[in-house]
């Protein structure tokens, strides 16, 4: 409350306007050494593509892990000889999944570094962000993980590896509704557009199969305190769990159904894949179903993310995030680096061998043709696909 | 260039969100830790009006200020009734309550599927058509209503009303026995500020185009006032400074080379040394006249 | 199937743990008079220092958790010494104090996710099992039942010593009026380092029943944080009994709330609730 009567003021403006200054300086020679690099065009430069994810805030595991994935597939691709005799070179940029942040990473990405592609970003409203922009620089993009419907009318450059939620929450729904013979499904879903977007497709198709939704609640992806929703769910009596939350959260509600003994059966969905769930879960996850997308990946490629991350985790977006660097650096290769030569080849290519699924094309929305679900159940502490 | 065309549009709506809480924090003394929540209410009354009624910016813009005008009038009457700190506690309540209704009022805010395709402003004068598609030409509006905003709150900060304002900070009490009604001073500055923050709200709607739920949290009122605690409170320049700063530090360090996983973990604990150096230091920000 | 039983059940899980928070931010709001965010973090540290000790290092339990809330203490208590008293001497306003403690709590935070990554963690497997118990139709867990024992042990603890000793008054001539206590020849300094001490093992135990109920992240420390200064704003600043009650009265209020109302409105209720008791009984229910 009282005024600036201090002596040594006028010392510590200029103290700290030198150090505002000296930050502007050395951001404009950064910048400056990056621009002659570029005016240093030679044939035997790196061929750049643009990574964007979460590597940091409340998504900060996948976004390392799903890093990690794509870091194997730049070695794999160098060490065949790079594309076309250039190096392979991933600009690897922080988003924490916000769609302001976000777009900040792809403008970066797009006019510094210009990048030939971008694979980006995790959330579907972050990917929905950036649409716009790589729409209008020609860059085309490929989500490895984001999987709301509205991805699929994003943009013309817009393509992704990992299928639509839609086609997931109606597998998974059919499967409760046909083969496991469910009639009445509750449903907690993680309050964001991935954990809502599952839920109405799965309640959909489930009430098309003959099937009733007798309950769908969200639940804040920070909480860990679902004993009062699932103490409704236990008074309904429905006779499914369809539960669309992350790694982190779902473990959580597993044990808290054990310990309220919930006794209906529990199905999750894709992001289970993550054995830290079930380590953590313990006994509590045995006989929880979920479904997952694609092959299982490589023994090759499990063994290479042990020896990045140093443990089994493997995020479900590291696979798509690979085969998608592993797609772009086939297009490149056959194209060259034009973006829009890029796109209309993505919209031709047709891949096969991948970590994800075992074969990748794209419709003319940049959705993947085919999605090979299958179904996995938790036994003896470790997910098994049901036959 | 792109890139810093793009900096440079965040910059001038962050300015435009610092200086608008200046109005409440600086110059008036009313610890508002919900301005997120009327960034939140332009943006969405924007995006809402554009995308379901093709209604066009520039009016959907005043329609944005009025309605958070009125819920800014609502919350500000109730934040007026608390004591000391508590002000602080519940605007951080009323910022989860208002971003609580963008998640869950599906049927009006699509909730967390967030709403995409926001167009970009529109200006139509007689024959004459102009689309700001361009990022370039965002940038002009966007710098038009920064000057806009500024002049405003340099008008309100050096007029009279202002004065009384800083009066008010300094000693309420003394002041309503001069007869002033110092509430209707506070309502109508936090009320003004809110507005202007919606304007900003709807700039950051029809730039980015696509807009959810998790930009509008109380981190985001967090981000905010230390943009204006850094600069430095009862400053407008300050405010512009501090918004400046914040803003492009983090883009500084993507050039810088860390391992980018430890880098933003390392921004943050600079970033909360900061405020606490400040504190201690430098209660006043960098160029500002008031400390808290 | 009745659902009333397990709903009460559920409310006294959360209400224990909201309880524990609630008294050790009780104690450093009513003595250090301002809104101390860093709070917060001292759940973490207490939460991350069992994690490190004892799942890492592979020290017994016991030893653990022994640490952790010294360790968790000690920070509380240098983060007073160094950033709150300075401020404190030379007056600066609640304002201010805020502000630098949310600093605090965003430093420290980042520095614990530096050190032991982003990604959540449980302690449960440090516990050779959890057994659950069904009482009058409810489910209970041990480590609930346990954090139920400790906030009511913690309660009664507190409220004697504040009563009965020579410290315990001191704390509360100050809470009551520091200038006097100082005149009284209260040695005021020492008496808050040591309530923020306190406070901080508090917190700190409280974020290790956490971790060994559900578990604990880097960012858990402002969601609890909230919750606690509702709790303490609902009972009644500066009175053991008020945290007991808010405690509780929050977590009947969020359980029995989301029994009627979707579970995405569980924030919005919580901070409605804020808004209403700010707003009609800022003295809380147990006024001073």
């Amino acid at each position: 409350m009282e005024p600036d009567t201090q002596n040594g003021g006028g010392m510590a403006k200029l103290g700290i306007w030198l150090v505002v200054l000296l930050l502007i300086i050395g951001g404009i020679v950064v910048y400056g050494k990056r621009g002659e690099d570029t005016k240093k065009a030679s044939v035997k430069e790196p061929i750049k593509i643009g990574f964007i994810g979460p590597l940091t805030g409340d998504l900060a595991n996948i976004g390392a892990n799903t890093k990690a994935a794509v870091e194997i597939g730049v070695d794999d691709i160098n060490s065949a000889g790079g594309i076309g005799g250039r190096t392979l070179e991933v600009v690897y940029e922080d988003s924490q999944c916000t769609p302001a942040k976000s777009t900040s990473a792809a403008n970066k990405l797009i006019s510094v570094d210009k990048v030939a592609a971008i694979l980006g970003d995790t959330c579907s409203s972050a990917t929905l962000a950036i649409a716009p922009i790589v729409e209008q620089a020609k860059v085309p993009l490929i989500s490895y993980a984001s999987t709301a419907a509205k991805v699929s009318d994003a943009g013309d450059f817009i393509f992704r590896t990992v299928p639509s939620d839609v086609l997931q929450s109606s597998f998974a729904a059919k499967y409760a509704v046909e083969k496991l013979a469910k009639k009445k499904v509750a449903i907690i879903f993680v309050n964001n557009d991935w954990g809502l977007g599952l839920s109405k497709g799965f309640s959909e198709a489930f009430k098309a199969g003959g099937g009733e939704a007798v309950f769908s609640e969200g639940i804040d992806a920070t909480s860990k305190d679902a004993r009062s929703l699932l103490s409704k769910i236990k008074a309904i009596k429905a006779d499914i769990l369809y539960l669309l939350v992350m790694p982190g959260q779902a473990e959580i509600v597993i044990k808290q159904a054990q310990e309220l003994s919930l006794k209906i059966s529990i199905f999750g969905a894709d992001p289970l894949e993550d054995m830290t769930v079930w380590n953590n879960a313990g006994k509590a996850g045995e006989g929880v179903m979920f479904t997952t997308i694609g092959t299982s990946p490589s023994d090759d490629f499990k063994a290479k993310m042990k020896a990045k991350v140093g443990s089994d985790e493997i995020i479900y977006s590291g696979p798509f995030a690979y085969d998608g660097l592993k797609i772009l650096g086939k297009v490149i290769g056959e194209v060259g680096t034009d973006g829009t030569a890029i796109k209309d080849a993505l919209y031709k290519v047709s891949y096969e061998g991948g970590v994800s699924s075992p074969k990748i094309e794209f419709d003319q929305n940049g959705d993947p043709k085919e999605a090979g679900y299958a179904i996995k159940i938790v036994k003896n502490g470790k997910p098994v696909v049901v036959k | 260039m792109e890139y810093f065309i793009h900096l440079a549009i965040l910059v001038g709506i962050y300015a435009i969100l610092a200086l608008s809480l200046n109005l409440a924090v600086g110059y008036t003394g009313i610890l508002s830790v919900t301005h997120a929540a009327f960034f939140g209410i332009g943006a969405y009354a924007t995006a809402i009006l554009m995308t379901r009624y093709s209604v066009n910016f520039f009016f959907a813009i005043i329609v944005g200020a009025v309605v958070t005008g009125v819920i800014s009038l609502l919350i500000g009457r109730v934040l007026s009734k608390f004591r000391g700190d508590y002000v602080a506690l519940g605007a951080v309540g009323f910022n989860m309550i208002v971003w609580s209704i963008f998640l869950n009022w599906q049927e009006l805010t699509r909730g967390p599927l967030g709403i995409p395709g926001i167009h970009r402003p529109e200006l139509s004068i007689g024959n004459m058509e102009y689309s700001f598609t361009s990022n370039i030409s965002f940038l002009l509006l966007t710098s038009v209503f920064l000057l806009l905003v500024y002049l405003v709150c340099r008008h309100i900060t050096e007029s009279s009303f202002g004065r009384a304002l800083k009066a008010i900070r300094e000693d309420e009490e003394a002041l309503a026995v001069f007869g002033y009604r110092t509430l209707y001073y506070k309502l109508a500055v936090f009320v003004v500020g809110a507005m202007l923050a919606s304007v900003a709200g709807a700039l950051f709607a029809s730039y980015i185009t696509f807009i959810d739920p998790s930009t509008f949290m109380v981190s985001e009122s967090i981000f905010i006032l230390s943009s204006i605690i850094l600069g430095g409170l009862a400053s407008n320049k300050g405010a512009i400074i501090g918004a400046v700063v914040l803003i492009l530090l983090p883009e500084f360090l993507r050039f810088v080379g860390f391992p980018s996983d430890i880098a933003a973990q390392t921004r943050q604990a600079v970033y909360g040394l900061m405020l606490i150096l400040l504190m201690l230091y430098r209660p006043q920000g960098l160029v500002g006249e008031y400390k808290l | 199937m009745d659902i009333v039983p397990q709903l009460i059940a559920n409310s006294i899980i959360a209400g224990s743990i909201y309880t524990i928070l609630a008294l050790g931010f009780n104690l450093s709001f009513s003595t250090g008079k301002f809104i101390d965010m860093g709070y917060g973090v001292m759940m973490v540290i207490g939460g991350y220092a069992v994690f490190y000790l004892s799942k890492i290092l592979g020290l017994p339990l016991p030893v653990g958790i022994l640490l952790g809330l010294v360790i968790s203490g000690l920070v509380s208590y240098l983060a007073y010494t160094v950033v709150y008293k300075p401020l404190r001497a030379r007056k600066a306003s609640g304002a201010v104090l805020l502000i630098a403690s949310l600093g605090v709590l965003t430093a420290l935070q980042a520095v614990i996710a530096i050190l032991f990554t982003s990604q959540f963690q449980t302690l449960s497997g440090l516990l050779s099992g959890n057994r659950v118990f069904e009482i009058f139709g409810g489910a209970i867990t041990a480590v609930q039942l346990t954090t139920l024992a400790l906030g009511i042990f913690l309660f009664v603890i507190l409220a004697v010593i504040l009563k009965y000793t020579m410290c315990g008054k001191a704390v509360t001539a100050i809470s009551d009026d520091e200038e006097v206590s100082k005149i009284v020849g209260i040695n005021t300094e020492k008496i808050i380092g040591s309530v923020f001490f306190i406070s901080g093992v508090i917190g700190g135990l409280g974020g290790m029943l956490i971790g060994f109920d559900t578990g604990i992240e880097p960012i858990m420390g402002l969601p609890w944080l909230l919750s606690a200064v509702t709790a303490v704003i609902i009972g009644g600043i500066g009175n053991v009994y008020g945290s007991i009650a808010g405690g509780f009265l929050l977590a009947f209020a969020e359980n029995f709330g989301i029994w009627q109302i979707p579970g995405e409105w569980k924030s919005a209720i919580t901070f409605g609730i804020l808004i209403l008791f700010l707003l009609f009984r800022p003295r809380g229910l147990f006024p001073k």
